[in-house]
């Protein structure tokens, strides 16, 4: 029995503008297991955000069914911890009143909220910082603080949308590696949402590859590298290589067949 | 989307350890900006005042036309030594904080139902434009049959503020990154805590923002009921000297008008809606 159970997803999204359907994702179907750390990878355009704002429960499915634990999924709801690609934190609250928001709504007393709540912000490293303002501290301090409030929470899935897309290079190493510090101790079941070839290779068991324009499953690859990994060992590792290259292809095809379909329809537009 | 929380995103990134603060200034210095702030702030009265007396002076215009500096300011002695000045503006004072108060109670929460679902705000929003054309004192007549004269007075200025509230605090709400509310959703706030946790913090900015407008109204508002419709209060003490040509009192309560609302912004509501800014880390210009 998995853990997540996504069934003939579909999305069909009507563009008013045109009057006409958009189908933005086509019967994707796949499963995630208890712990595991699973990626969605796929060109902009391929309803990636798409897929996690409905098992997040933000948006409706046109069709499909989603399973979590055995339970069909509704509207959101504290199972599912959301990390934002904005980081998402409330301006108005401190770093400890941010991670101690979950515990609060789910009533519990003040002293195990704290203690939940520093609990995790020393996961993330950021003890010290408690009584600071979200707007005091920089991106990459931010999303540590994004991700602290969701495990705070202790959701049974976490989705992540590209987390560390809004932070500069540097710091998104580290804070890929750091996920993963996090990862290997707590084991949370992740959902990952990213554009980054190197950075769902880097972190995931597994990378389930979309195609664009519909957005379709293209491929569900098992990433066999070896744990616990740094990028200092990663960046000249063949096997990493190997599989980024793989995806790289699988991608350009996936895109190059979506640009030439679309070539056609604007010959097919232009000729009478 | 500009979200909010964001605004360091582009900024130069920080490792644990090290944080971006605001540069601090040595108290001395503040304190003398704050005088040099505040003698700026005056100078242009002094000149006015310096002009005033030069004209009154040379042309030589009567007191029952207009007075001399010192005429109004030795009706200001008289009147604070009988106590009657005390009397209008308290009463004045009053009115606007009873007014306020009461749009504040009823004002934010009809802002937050009304921005937190679009049916209701879609409703309402015809009643509320027409009624903003409306409101002051084209309601003094019914609010005097309804209220007698001190509720009447203590309803326009409600009615001026309640307005600013509601529409500030709609677009207050409308304006919190739809993020912040899925994060709270998905850390499991329902729908009622919603407002309490996300909506009215998330809003206060703005709601900050339109108390402060809309005491502006009602303090005009104020005014002009008691000229109308007042038993006491500045507005009603102009309105009396005018009956016996008392120029004189007519400008100190001009003048006490105009400052009184300067101090009740400057010391009240501006720190008040620039805290509220500052601590959501937000600026204006981004707003």
């Amino acid at each position: 029995m998995s853990h997540l159970r996504i069934e003939s997803l579909s999305k069909v999204y009507v563009d008013e503008y045109r009057g006409e359907n958009v189908v933005a994702l086509d019967d994707i179907s796949f499963t995630i297991e208890q712990g595991e750390f699973v990626s969605i990878l796929g060109p902009s355009g391929c309803g990636k955000t798409t897929i996690l704002n409905i098992v997040a429960g933000f948006i409706e499915p046109s069709g499909g069914r989603i399973l979590l634990g055995d339970k069909p999924i509704g509207g959101p709801g504290p199972d599912r911890g959301v990390v934002f690609q904005s980081f998402a934190l409330f301006p108005w609250k401190t770093i400890l009143g941010n991670v101690r928001f979950g515990p609060k709504m789910a009533k519990r007393s003040r002293s195990e909220q704290d203690r939940v709540a520093r609990e995790f912000i020393e996961l993330v490293g950021l003890t010290g910082f408690e009584d600071r303002y979200p707007h005091e501290l920089s991106g990459g301090m931010q999303q540590r603080v994004g991700v602290a409030r969701v495990l705070a929470n202790d959701p049974q899935l976490m989705l992540m949308d590209e987390p560390f897309a809004s932070v500069d290079a540097q710091t998104r190493m580290k804070l890929q590696e750091d996920l993963i510090k996090v990862w290997e101790e707590r084991h949370p079941t992740i959902m990952l949402i990213t554009h980054d070839i190197e950075e769902a290779v880097f972190l995931s068991d597994r990378v389930i590859v979309l195609t664009s324009h519909p957005g379709r499953l293209n491929r569900d690859m098992r990433i066999d590298l070896p744990r616990p990994r740094q990028w200092a060992n990663l960046v000249r590792d063949t096997r990493f290589s190997e599989i980024t290259h793989e995806i790289m292809g699988l991608i350009m095809q996936g895109s190059g067949n979506a640009d030439a379909e679309q070539e056609q329809e604007a010959v097919g537009e232009a000729s009478p | 989307m500009g979200a909010a929380p964001a605004t360091s995103t582009g900024d130069r990134e920080t490792g644990p350890g090290e944080s971006r603060t605001a540069p601090q200034h040595p108290r001395s210095s503040l304190v003398r900006n704050g005088v040099s702030a505040t003698l700026w702030f005056l100078a242009p009265f002094v000149i006015l005042a310096a002009i005033w007396a030069m004209i009154v002076e040379g042309t030589g215009v009567p007191l029952r036309r207009f007075p001399q500096v010192t005429d109004v300011a030795m009706a200001g002695a008289a009147m604070m030594a009988d106590g009657s000045l005390w009397e209008h503006l308290g009463a004045s004072v009053w009115r606007v904080f009873q007014g306020g108060g009461l749009a504040i109670l009823t004002g934010v929460p009809f802002g937050l139902l009304m921005g937190a679902n679009r049916k209701v705000a879609t409703f309402f929003t015809p009643l509320l434009r027409f009624s903003v054309a409306l409101a002051g004192i084209a309601w003094i007549p019914l609010a005097t049959l309804w209220f007698r004269v001190d509720g009447a007075v203590t309803f326009i200025i409600w009615n001026a503020v309640f307005f600013s509230l509601v529409y500030n605090t709609m677009q207050g709400v409308q304006q919190i990154p739809v993020d912040f509310r899925r994060a709270a959703q998905s850390l499991g706030t329902g729908p009622l805590r919603m407002f309490p946790q996300v909506l009215f913090p998330g809003a206060l900015p703005s709601i900050v923002t339109g108390l402060r407008v809309g005491m502006g109204y009602g303090w005009r508002g104020l005014i002009a009921a008691e000229i109308i419709a007042g038993t006491a209060g500045l507005g009603y003490s102009l309105f009396l000297a005018e009956k016996f040509f008392r120029t004189d009192v007519i400008v100190l309560m001009m003048i006490l008008i105009g400052a009184i609302w300067l101090v009740m912004d400057r010391s009240l509501l501006a720190p008040l809606e620039r805290r509220t800014v500052e601590r959501w880390g937000m600026t204006k210009t981004e707003r």
